[in-house]
């Protein structure tokens, strides 16, 4: 199980704007969202952290799909004839 | 030996409830990793997952920090499945373009698709199955007289 932890940040007036602009854009729903992916790509720039376990990758997968109808496959076609 | 199309690989990614034929592809990634069977591919296969799961990103189905872990755990079973010497993966050379040029209009395909018929076809001996689920590439693989294992049908 995933343990959630509050971790607290001071930030200016910019980078919290840049939060919400972020919000707007409808890519992430939180200002947690965006604190946990910025963190991750900082892991991933700077080689940090391991690969998640295959089963994390397709209930990412799972959540994803629900809002489409597509499948991977699919967009392996669609790849191919743009 | 299989020749698997990046059409039925990416599957190895989804559960059968969400993708049709998810859990042939499970089966046989992971037979694969145990050294129960071998599989051989074009290395554009490569390219072509991780374009595909970033066109989800494109889409906002997935986060860009998704697409890192997802990519993370896609390198990595790529390199397991390498190392284990049950994965070939044929390079792409300006030979492979050019002799794809044949295939692109004898069959209509795109570049990608030619790559992966003519990858499996310079390996037709070694070959038992050509496991894909794009039909595009099926009938051109049919018609070339490949033995077809879609994961999706029965």
């Amino acid at each position: 199980m995933i343990n959630i932890v509050t971790l607290t940040a001071d930030v200016t007036d910019g980078i919290k704007k840049m939060t919400q602009e972020l919000i707007k854009t409808g890519m992430y729903k939180s200002q947690s969202e965006i604190v946990r992916d910025a963190i991750r790509q900082l892991a991933y720039k700077y080689n940090i952290g391991t690969a998640p376990p295959i089963d994390e990758v397709r209930k990412t997968f799972s959540k994803a799909g629900k809002k489409t109808r597509k499948t991977l496959a699919q967009t392996v076609r669609e790849i191919r004839d743009d | 030996m299989k020749y698997i199309d990046t059409s039925a690989f990416v599957k190895y990614y989804r559960y059968e409830a969400d993708e049709k034929g998810a859990i042939k592809i499970i089966k046989l990634v992971e037979d694969a990793k145990k050294g129960k069977t071998a599989l051989i591919s074009s290395f554009l296969l490569i390219g072509e997952c991780v374009s595909a799961f970033d066109k989800w990103v494109r889409y906002k189905l997935i986060v860009p920090a998704d697409l890192n872990d997802i990519i993370k755990r896609f390198m990595l079973d790529i390199q397991e499945l390498s190392n284990s010497g049950t994965l070939i993966l044929e390079p792409v050379s300006t030979a492979t373009i050019a002799n794809c040029l044949d295939l692109i209009t004898k069959h209509h395909l795109s570049i990608n698709d030619a790559i992966h018929l003519y990858s499996a076809l310079s390996n037709k001996s070694l070959i038992n199955q050509f496991v894909c689920s794009d039909e595009i590439l099926i009938k051109a693989a049919e018609k070339e007289f490949l033995p077809i294992a879609n994961p999706e049908k029965k």
